[in-house]
């Protein structure tokens, strides 16, 4: 557990005399971001940002509005979920995760089949991973549009990058990360041997929908048993 | 600093007289309000960055291992911004300390080598909820670690006002006093979205507060969603900044008059009407209702 206090500004030179009285920031009583509610705590985090909101189109849109939307139930939430966390369009989540549009659509069409986890690409990593950074981020949004290199992370799909960045961002600007809720990120298991019993126990690996376990026999090499067969393959 | 005693109503002392002449209000609870939080917050003079686990809990038993069986680790991190010839630099300091809470995590107690933090969202009044559980773990803590010297003391309130009736920003024009209210009184008012300013007020020569307020729409849960909400939110933080050797009583005074003096800001943003719709009830009156005893 995290705390974040600001201490007051420190003048050893007498400059900030030569200011404005606004400039100066009063040192705030501390609290415990952790036990506040999540909307109070977003609504407080976007405040204290406003002075470090990159101007412009989405300078003034903390990321409120998927403030205490749950995790995402199906492909098309998940979808939908990316694109308003960081206020992109559908098609610039399509391409960041590897879902063609054409397949989300057949999603939308047959919303009761099950989709198949070839088809899925990086969708629930990535979601995994942006839940996360948006309880953590007073503006996700504005910070992912003034910060071209996080942009090319997300369009090339490199999750790792993007989390590199945001710790890069929670560094400079003073912010301890784990000082707004946010638990190390899960991204599921992501080869193809999956443990059913913990599938069925943990809500995240069965969003994962990792593939199924390869079941057919595989061909074994035969060994040549006589000198005639021997003969025969050279 | 404070008022004599002879300024002072009968019932009371030089301590329930708020700083920088704001007008007291009488010992109320309002019971129509809701704390998201109420904060105490004590920093002393200290060279250390740990608080040695065997110190916090020497003062965990003390406390109340049972009200607060919740003990872990915390960690502050201080920024402090350095103003020179070649621009501002920020430098960050990291305190290890120990989180005692309740059960459910509503009330907790963080001890770091040179704080001490009550943090509550279960306020029911002051002197319960604030004022003894801090004047205990300042005992305590400054026996065990041997800090002497206060820096600061701070009081803070995050109150969120709620109406059902609140569709659209401009419903609080009504319920705030116009000064607070800004834009939503003016022309633009049926235009606004969101508000949110800071105050910064000089109460004395060591004394401060801090008042955030605004308006927020309330994140909107099912499908298809209701009708916007808007709350509004008053974040209001009274400090003291001044090198005070520790004293018990001195402590408590010096708090208390912070409590005060916070209800008389939180009287003066709030429009008179609206307050009293609130429901003051006397403090002596009062059930253990959620609402202030400040």
């Amino acid at each position: 557990m995290s705390i974040m206090a600001s201490s007051a500004t420190v003048d050893p030179f007498g400059i900030m005399s030569t200011f404005p009285e606004k400039v100066r920031r009063v040192a705030p009583s501390t609290v415990n971001l952790e036990l506040l509610d999540d909307t109070i705590n977003a609504v407080l985090a976007s405040w204290e940002q406003l002075r470090d909101a990159p101007l412009g189109r989405w300078a003034d849109v903390p990321a409120v509005h998927v403030v205490g939307r749950p995790y995402p139930e199906t492909p098309e939430q998940a979808i939908d979920y990316l694109r308003d966390v960081l206020q992109v369009s559908r098609s610039d989540v399509f391409e960041a995760v590897g879902v063609p549009e054409r397949t989300f659509h057949n999603w939308q069409k047959k919303p009761s089949t099950r989709p198949r986890t070839s088809s899925l690409g990086r969708l629930w990593p990535m979601v995994d991973a942006l839940f996360r950074l948006q309880a953590g981020h007073p503006n996700i949004a504005g910070w992912y549009h003034s910060t071209p290199a996080a942009q090319d992370a997300f369009k090339a799909g490199d999750i790792n990058r993007l989390l590199q960045l945001e710790l890069e961002y929670v560094n400079a600007h003073g912010v301890s990360l784990t000082a707004a809720r946010v638990p190390a990120p899960y991204f599921g298991d992501p080869g193809d041997m999956v443990d059913e019993t913990d599938a069925r126990s943990s809500g995240v690996s069965s969003r994962v929908a990792a593939p199924r376990v390869r079941t057919t026999k595989r061909r074994r090499a035969k060994l040549p048993t006589s000198r005639t067969q021997l003969d025969q393959e050279r | 600093m404070v008022q004599s005693s002879s300024d002072v109503p009968e019932g009371t002392d030089e301590w329930d007289v708020p700083l920088g002449g704001l007008q007291g209000l009488a010992r109320v609870m309002l019971e129509r309000t809701h704390v998201e939080a109420a904060v105490a917050e004590v920093r002393f003079v200290s060279d250390h960055s740990e608080l040695p686990e065997s110190v916090a809990t020497v003062v965990w038993e003390a406390f109340g291992t049972e009200d607060f069986p919740i003990f872990e680790p915390a960690n502050q991190v201080m920024v402090t911004l350095t103003i020179t010839p070649e621009g501002p630099q920020q430098a960050q300091q990291a305190q290890q300390g120990w989180l005692l809470a309740t059960s459910d995590r509503a009330t907790a107690v963080t001890l770091l080598p040179a704080t001490v933090i009550v943090q509550t969202r279960n306020y029911s009044r002051y002197s319960t909820s604030l004022g003894k559980p801090l004047a205990k773990v300042l005992e305590l803590f400054t026996a065990a670690t041997g800090v002497t010297l206060i820096q600061r003391l701070g009081l803070r309130y995050i109150n969120r006002l709620a109406e059902k009736d609140a569709t659209t920003p401009a419903f609080w024009r009504d319920h705030i006093r116009e000064p607070f209210a800004g834009p939503l009184n003016g022309t633009v008012a049926n235009l606004v979205s969101g508000v949110h300013q800071q105050v910064q007020l000089k109460l004395a020569e060591t004394a401060g507060a801090r008042i955030q307020c605004g308006v927020f729409e309330e994140p909107q849960v099912g499908v298809p969603a209701p009708s916007p909400n808007y709350n509004y939110l008053v974040d209001l933080d009274v400090f003291r900044e001044q090198a005070t050797p520790y004293d018990a009583t001195m402590s408590a005074n010096m708090v208390r008059q912070l409590n005060r003096t916070a209800l008389a800001l939180f009287a003066t943003v709030l429009s008179d009407q609206y307050l009293a719709q609130l429901s003051p009830v006397p403090a002596e009156r009062a059930t253990d209702k959620e609402g202030y005893d400040r």
